[in-house]
């Protein structure tokens, strides 16, 4: 399965340096969301949230062929 | 190019004023533009997008024909404008501007206020897009 | 000057007297503008040891060089005085349109000195300025003040105003605009309450002159280009900063009970998925803002519709964790009610937590309070709030702040008023962040977040190290004040990730030569040093004993939630402030040495640490 896989916010800088705006991740059956996070070498946390087609999903979505995600990192102090 | 506005899809931030005033008088001054965005705030809590939609009011009353149908849009001939502001007064979006020492100037719907909404909330009407998408 | 207004609006209230005077080319160089200018305004002119409520105070008001032009969410204001919260220069800036108004008038810098003997309004139009008697509207909430002045001046001004709060001169008393936006933190609106400074309203028709208008409008299209084109960007706004709430949960930072612990259990009901489903009806937009974090909500209260703008994320935290308050209306009410009375919600919260956690201990009783009150319980915020903002019975110490009550009332109350330097600690525990930590600890006004938000940091690299923590600190408070200076917001940068380099192509269309950040690293550097050294005249044995956190972070461990346990002992605080002061230039004091204010150009600050025997 391909998912493609954006990311967004300031702490994409803690990512993994090939992490750090887009990549195609190949997932097997079965992955959750937050395997791809894990596997990608991305720490959980640093992910606050991750939409897909627009909206918020659950960490423990099955990754289904063709998701195209986002992930947040997190924002805040204005 | 036709402006339309989605009033709900806009936040107040005057881009489009900015572009607008920016694009038309090389200017950094959103008061010298010809879109107003208004919020009515405490209550209900919106905003009204005035623009001008091209009705023509303006060339109603102008007392030497100095504006006129051009295309899509109403034009000035600034040759003919003898500042006297009755256009200003018959707007109906209050967005004339005529400025001490110059002629009277209006929109020509060139579109900077599309480009730079960062909201979509003033688009083309032609294509039903906006500067975001 | 490109970029700048060129103009100085300075107003004695006392006299009723104002005076347009030329920027100084120098102060523009050195300190770029915004909080530069107004910190070093209190600086220079606002004596050592001077009343905050007296007539030697001042308060200034700086958008930036690049506030008004057409920059993504160029819209700041700082504002800044003498704190009566802190002691030291505190200052606080806010959104919405007034700091571009500033500009559009023709101004760089308002600043307002003096003490009016009545009520005042003060009006700005172009070069007029009125003073406008406020008698009417003194004792008047900061909604009905703001309104009652758009119908009598007109909608296009733009207005700053005061509440209640600020007019009784409650230490963290806010300033208001635009129905929702505040300058909150360390009691300015307390100081125009001293003045008798009810409201300032402006109104601009002039241009600000830029170095090459073309490429204004070239790169600034090219801007917002590049900010529609981020991914998320409509995914991001619709919750605002409270889209953070379950985040701060999850690793275990949200203050809770005053800071007793870092999870609250139903955090779902505060956070900003709530907000949207309940009580959103628009979007809000800073001046020219891609991003609107601004959330403007509606709910019914008795009956009748209340609005308010947000909550925001803080406000979340410390009136919903911190207090409890356990359904997004209730914070929401409770947030309302702040911005009318005029206080601020980070500083109000974290008061009115520590007074419930005074009831519990029985350090405040129901007989000085004449009733109960109770955590999450609205009408006992609504109870508290009041008798601060207006004086009245134990509000009249909690009004002064944590740390002032906290040392009246004794029973070692000291050990959770959670402060650092007298201003309130703001929505993040950092009992498992020491990268948070030193940050909060070493913020030049007091524990503000918004220096150095650092937590992230900590989460990448590892929340029990301490590590590199002090260094990235430092960093942050170079990056992120610098944003204060040149008078945009850098939520763009921290939520959709708009880099840094895209403002350098506008430094240069503007200014019409090329300005790097590394120049605006330098100026955010020597503010910095500058304010530390004013807390060292200001006040006597300044340093560091002053950065040190509340007992409660040092000693009490998180007592539930996934930081159960953490606590930053005071050996561990020690060793990030050593490193903190190696980073910064500074000994082991936390006083800058002479080689590192030297180096930035202070050579008066050196002069006056001298003259009153403070440098060798």
């Amino acid at each position: 399965m391909r998912i493609g896989v954006k990311v967004m916010g300031h702490a994409v800088e803690y990512f993994p340096e090939d992490k750090r705006t887009a990549w195609t991740y190949e997932a097997e059956q079965g992955e959750s969301v937050k395997d791809l996070i894990v596997k990608s070498g991305i720490k959980s946390e640093l992910v606050m949230n991750v939409a897909c087609k627009g909206r918020i999903i659950p960490k423990d979505t099955l990754l289904e062929d063709g998701m195209e995600l986002l992930l947040f990192t997190p924002v805040s102090g204005g | 190019m036709h402006l339309a506005t989605i009033d709900k899809l806009c936040s107040g931030c005057k881009a489009c004023q900015l572009a607008c005033s920016m694009t038309r008088r090389k200017e950094v001054n959103p008061k010298r533009s010809f879109i107003r965005p208004e919020g009515r705030f405490p209550a209900p809590g919106d905003y009204i997008i005035k623009y001008c939609t091209q009705c023509g009011e303006c060339a109603n009353v102008c007392p030497t024909g100095a504006i006129s149908k051009k295309g899509d849009i109403y034009d000035i001939d600034e040759d003919l404008c003898i500042q006297c502001g009755a256009c200003v007064a018959a707007c109906p979006f209050s967005v004339m501007l005529l400025l001490d020492g110059e002629k009277a100037k209006k929109c020509n719907a060139c579109g900077a206020c599309v480009a730079a909404c960062p909201r979509a909330a003033v688009y083309d009407s032609d294509t039903s897009k906006g500067g975001r998408y | 000057m490109n970029g700048y207004a060129g103009y100085i609006l300075r107003i004695d209230v006392g006299a009723k007297a104002f005076r347009k005077e030329v920027l100084d080319r120098k102060l523009a160089k050195d300190f770029i503008g915004g909080r530069g200018f107004v910190d070093k305004l209190i600086y220079d002119e606002v004596p050592v040891g001077a009343d905050p409520f007296g007539p030697l105070n001042k308060v200034a008001a700086a958008p930036g060089p690049l506030s008004g032009i057409f920059t993504p969410a160029s819209g700041k204001v700082q504002f800044g005085t003498l704190s009566p919260a802190t002691g030291i220069i505190g200052d606080s800036n806010m959104g919405g349109h007034f700091g571009p108004e500033i500009k559009y008038a023709g101004y760089d810098m308002l600043i307002i000195e003096g003490v009016s003997n009545t009520p005042v309004t003060l009006v700005i139009d172009d070069d007029k300025v009125d003073f406008k008697d406020a008698s009417d509207l003194w004792g008047k909430g900061s909604f009905e003040t703001e309104e009652t002045l758009k119908k009598q001046l007109g909608a296009d001004f733009q207005i700053a105003t005061i509440g209640p709060a600020g007019e009784n001169k409650v230490y963290f008393a806010c300033i208001n605009h635009d129905f929702g936006r505040q300058a909150g933190r360390t009691g300015i609106g307390a100081v125009l309450g001293a003045k008798k400074v009810k409201a300032i309203a402006v109104k601009g028709s002039k241009s600000i002159p830029v170095a090459d208008p073309d490429a204004v409008l070239k790169v600034g299209m090219n801007l917002y280009r590049k900010c529609f084109e981020k991914p998320g960007l409509a995914e991001w706004t619709p919750l605002g900063t409270a889209g953070v709430t379950p985040w701060v949960n999850e690793v275990g930072a949200f203050p809770t009970k005053n800071f007793q612990t870092t999870y609250f259990e139903g955090h779902e009901k505060i956070g900003g998925q709530a907000m949207k489903d309940k009580i959103i009806v628009t979007d809000k937009g800073c001046f020219a803002c891609p991003t609107p974090c601004g959330k403007y909500s509606r709910l019914k209260k008795e009956g009748k519709d209340v609005y308010v703008e947000g909550p925001e994320y803080e406000t979340i935290a410390m009136l919903g964790g911190d207090c409890m308050l356990p359904e997004i209306e209730d914070v929401a009410y409770a947030n309302r009610l702040c911005d009318d009375l005029g206080l601020d919600t980070i500083s109000g919260g974290a008061v009115i937590a520590f007074a419930l956690e005074c009831f519990d201990k029985g350090i405040i009783t129901k007989e000085q309070l004449g009733r109960d009150i109770s955590w999450g319980d609205i009408g006992s915020f609504e109870f508290l709030a009041n008798i601060i903002a207006k004086r009245q019975g134990m509000g009249d110490l909690l009004a002064m702040g944590t740390r002032i009550a906290a040392n009246r009332l004794g029973h070692d109350s000291i050990r959770f008023a959670t402060q650092v330097k007298g201003l309130e600690w703001s929505g993040y525990d950092a009992r498992w962040a020491p990268a948070m930590m030193i940050s909060y600890m070493t913020a030049d006004i007091g524990a503000h977040h918004n220096r150095s938000w650092a937590i992230t940091f900590d989460v990448a690299k590892g929340r029990d190290t301490l590590e590199g923590k002090a260094k990235r600190a430092v960093e942050l408070q170079r990056i992120r004040p610098a944003f204060d200076l040149i008078g945009c917001c850098r939520l763009q940068w921290v939520e959709i990730g708009f880099e840094l380099e895209n403002y350098e192509a506008m430094f240069e269309a503007v200014f019409g030569e090329r300005t790097t950040w590394q120049d605006i690293y330098v100026a955010a550097d020597r503010l910095w040093n500058m304010n530390r050294v004013r807390a060292m005249l200001e006040i006597p044995g300044f340093g560091r004993d002053d950065d040190y956190p509340p007992k409660r972070f040092m000693e009490e461990p998180v007592l539930s939630g996934p930081a159960k346990g953490k606590l930053i002992d005071r050996a561990s605080c020690d060793r990030l402030l050593d490193d903190y002061y190696m980073e910064r230039g500074w000994d082991k004091a936390g006083h800058p040495t002479k080689k590192t204010l030297e180096a930035l150009g202070l050579f008066g600050c050196i002069d006056e640490l001298k003259a009153r025997g403070l440098m060798a």
